[in-house]
């Protein structure tokens, strides 16, 4: 439960996280920042991917805490954006009441959302790759093997991951 | 469930029915410097400089598997079981405090791993009598099953004191799964496990990589690492067996006997040999396997309901993390490091990153010896965090467990009303009172959850069904299965709140205006 509370004020703190995909890389990038989340994350085709976090946005929407809107991104895809459902009274009195981000944990939340979620994709599996000890070698040939199809966005999200997941792991922040 | 325990001579080691040949028909890998595709070394002789052999392999007893037999060939498996990094596993029991609920729940992750290993290798033994005259198929196993057998192993190295609960601590990052690659890969002299992998041409990456889930050979990932793997296969059998519910039994030897490979569905036949095993997939033999994996999925279902959430162990596992938020909050405390082993004391002053060396001390001894300590804390500052300990050492009942009254909806919303109300009141979060969010998803397949809505999952568990040839596509298991269709991506969530009896009273009627009633006490 204490992942909701951050997790609602994360969405709070960039208003619209538009694609379920942008979601999951940025809460990710964020935990491994050090932020306030302890969802599990394992590895899947589009990179880490934790099935609680998927599990706690479902439950939100269901409970009308958080408003989920398909959007349509041309060529016939479709996506789903985020936010506070603040027509709901129940969700402006949580947010009034619920235990405020870092102010720093915010300013990031923003500005990776900001971000096209191909490169958080590939921003959240190179910090994969180097969480799990596993970038031995030739960082860009191993993400390479895992993402042929994001290699012209890796140094872009190299520069991510070295900013806001530095090695050695940082502290836990509130 | 044992599988011919007491008809093997315990000394005389056999080779496992349809056992490796000795790696003739490699095919070649697609890095020659993979040294996962080097041939083992022959039997009886020693990886090790000759020091340690052991020509007719050796055998363990089991209590779920009768006898695990390790064949000569894999010595390496033995080296492994041997470093301290392994052994300590003895000294983390696999349900963590179920045992305050299942007195017979004193099962280690040693035993568990060596179950695993076992059912991994059961698992091959299977794939090569199926597959004895497809030479690719052959070549590939014998190229990969070393690699295999180390993952299931392994797997569980990096679980912490208390196994799962330690991945709840609020405030300190602690991943498991993070922690077993980064212990595979350790060049530290004191691990060891890059060492004895590396002497076997075994590449401790390629380990760590089949269980980070990020290996492209998704058959290895899928044998270690899927919903019918041989890790659930064992501790569903040994949780069962061990804490003496009936549960989690399921038709294991049908399950072995029913796995195939498949093609991954959305992939083209392959013709290149180094390329075509990357989209095969472990499957079940479509004409026999799907009614025992419907029964493993349900076994699954029913332990996490009536043993893993059991509400007497959830609630020692909210008094332990209450233990833990009062011990972060007093580090600077020297009162609350006396008699506590330094591991433990360098887990909490560190956010847990314990280095290698303290590693092997971080175990349950460590963390009891610790709490026997603060049991006897006498600063009246730290009489609560004194009284919990107490409570947990010497199982008393020092919380009380509310439920909402209109279970499965909701949940989240009265969570947040509450943790707004119990804070008026002068209540702590985490120290108080806590909420404990249970989460289960009985099967996790592609088609509820692909649907327009989460492409992100196309790679999920979903069990695949096979006609055993590995040329031809196969089907995932839920579109055969009504069953797992109406278990797809259906989340059962249910939520506890755990207070301190000693502030009940005030917050009983908070409590009861947000619509929790009281269940029971732990």
């Amino acid at each position: 439960m204490n992942d909701v509370f951050s997790l609602l004020s994360v969405i709070e703190s960039c208003q619209k996280i538009e694609g379920r995909k942008k979601l999951q890389k940025l809460v990710y990038i964020l935990k491994e920042g050090g932020g306030p989340f302890h969802y599990s994350y394992s590895f899947h085709l589009y990179g880490p991917f934790s099935a609680d976090l998927k599990q706690d946005i479902d439950t939100l929407v269901k409970e009308g805490l958080v408003l989920e809107r398909e959007v349509d991104c041309g060529e016939g895809g479709k996506a789903f954006t985020y936010q506070i459902n603040a027509s709901n009274p129940a969700s402006s009195e949580i947010q009034k009441r619920l235990p405020k981000l870092a102010e720093n944990l915010r300013r990031d939340a923003e500005a990776l959302n900001k971000e096209a979620a191909a490169v958080l994709e590939a921003a959240s599996t190179v910090v994969y790759l180097r969480r799990h000890q596993l970038q031995a070698g030739d960082e860009r040939q191993r993400f390479r093997a895992l993402k042929p199809n994001l290699e012209q966005v890796f140094d872009a999200a190299k520069q991510l991951a070295d900013r806001y997941c530095p090695a050695p792991e940082p502290a836990a922040r509130s | 469930m044992g599988n011919g325990a007491g008809k093997a001579r315990m000394t005389l080691m056999q080779s496992p029915s349809g056992s490796m040949p000795n790696s003739t028909a490699r095919v070649e890998s697609a890095s020659t410097k993979d040294p996962s595709s080097q041939p083992a070394p022959a039997a009886g002789q020693s990886s090790s400089g000759g020091t340690r052999v052991r020509p007719r392999g050796k055998v363990f007893r089991d209590p779920v598997h009768g006898l695990i037999r390790i064949d000569p060939r894999d010595e390496f498996i033995l080296d492994l079981i041997d470093t301290p990094v392994f052994q300590r596993l003895r000294r983390v029991r696999q349900l963590g405090v179920s045992s305050l609920t299942y007195s017979g729940a004193e099962h280690s992750r040693f035993s568990h791993s060596m179950g695993v290993f076992n059912f991994a290798q059961r698992i091959l033994e299977t794939l090569r009598r199926r597959y004895a005259s497809d030479r690719a198929v052959l070549g590939y196993l014998d190229g990969h099953e070393r690699v295999a057998k180390a993952a299931a192993l392994l797997h569980d190295i990096g679980h912490g004191p208390f196994s799962h609960l330690f991945e709840r601590f609020p405030g300190i990052t602690v991943d498991h799964e993070r922690k077993t690659t980064e212990l595979i890969t350790s060049g530290a002299a004191e691990i060891g496990i890059a060492d004895v992998l590396s002497r076997n041409r075994i590449s401790p990456q390629e380990v760590a990589g089949v269980i980070s889930k990020t290996s492209e050979h998704r058959l290895v990932v899928g044998i270690v690492s899927s919903q019918v793997d041989a890790d659930r296969m064992d501790y569903l059998l040994r949780d069962s067996m061990m804490t003496g519910v009936q549960y989690g039994l399921f038709d294991s030897e049908w399950l072995l006997n029913a796995m195939c490979i498949c093609r991954e569905p959305g992939t083209a036949i392959e013709t290149d040999p180094v390329k075509a095993p990357l989209g095969w997939r472990l499957a079940l033999d479509e004409s026999r396997g799907l009614r025992s994996a419907e029964q493993m999925i349900c076994a699954r279902l029913h332990m996490t309901q009536q043993v893993y959430m059991h509400r007497v162990t959830r609630g020692y596992e909210m008094l332990l993390l209450f233990i833990f938020a009062l011990v972060k909050e007093k580090l600077n405390n020297p009162a609350v490091w006396s008699g506590v082993p330094s591991p433990v004391r360098f887990f909490f002053e560190n956010l847990g990153k314990v280095p290698p060396t303290e590693w092997l001390a971080f175990d349950e001894a460590a963390m009891t010896s610790a709490l026997q300590a603060w049991a006897s804390l006498k600063e009246p500052e730290l009489a609560q965090l004194a009284r919990y300990a107490r409570g947990y050492v010497w199982r008393e009942r020092c919380l009380s467990a509310y439920r909402l009254a209109s279970p499965g909806g909701g949940s989240m919303t009265a969570g947040m009303e509450v943790l707004a109300s119990l804070g008026q009141l002068g209540l702590r979060r985490d120290v108080d009172w806590g909420l404990d969010d249970n989460k289960t998803l009985p099967y996790k397949g592609v088609i509820a959850s692909a649907n327009g809505r989460d492409s992100e999952e196309r790679s999920a568990l979903s069990v695949m069904l096979g006609s055993g040839n590995p040329l031809d596509v196969g089907v995932f298991a839920e579109s055969r299965s009504e069953m797992l269709r109406a278990w797809d991506d259906k989340l059962e969530r249910e939520s506890r709140l755990f207070i301190d009896k000693q502030c009940e009273k005030k917050a009983e009627q908070a409590l009861n205006q947000a619509g929790w009633n009281k269940e029971g006490e732990s």
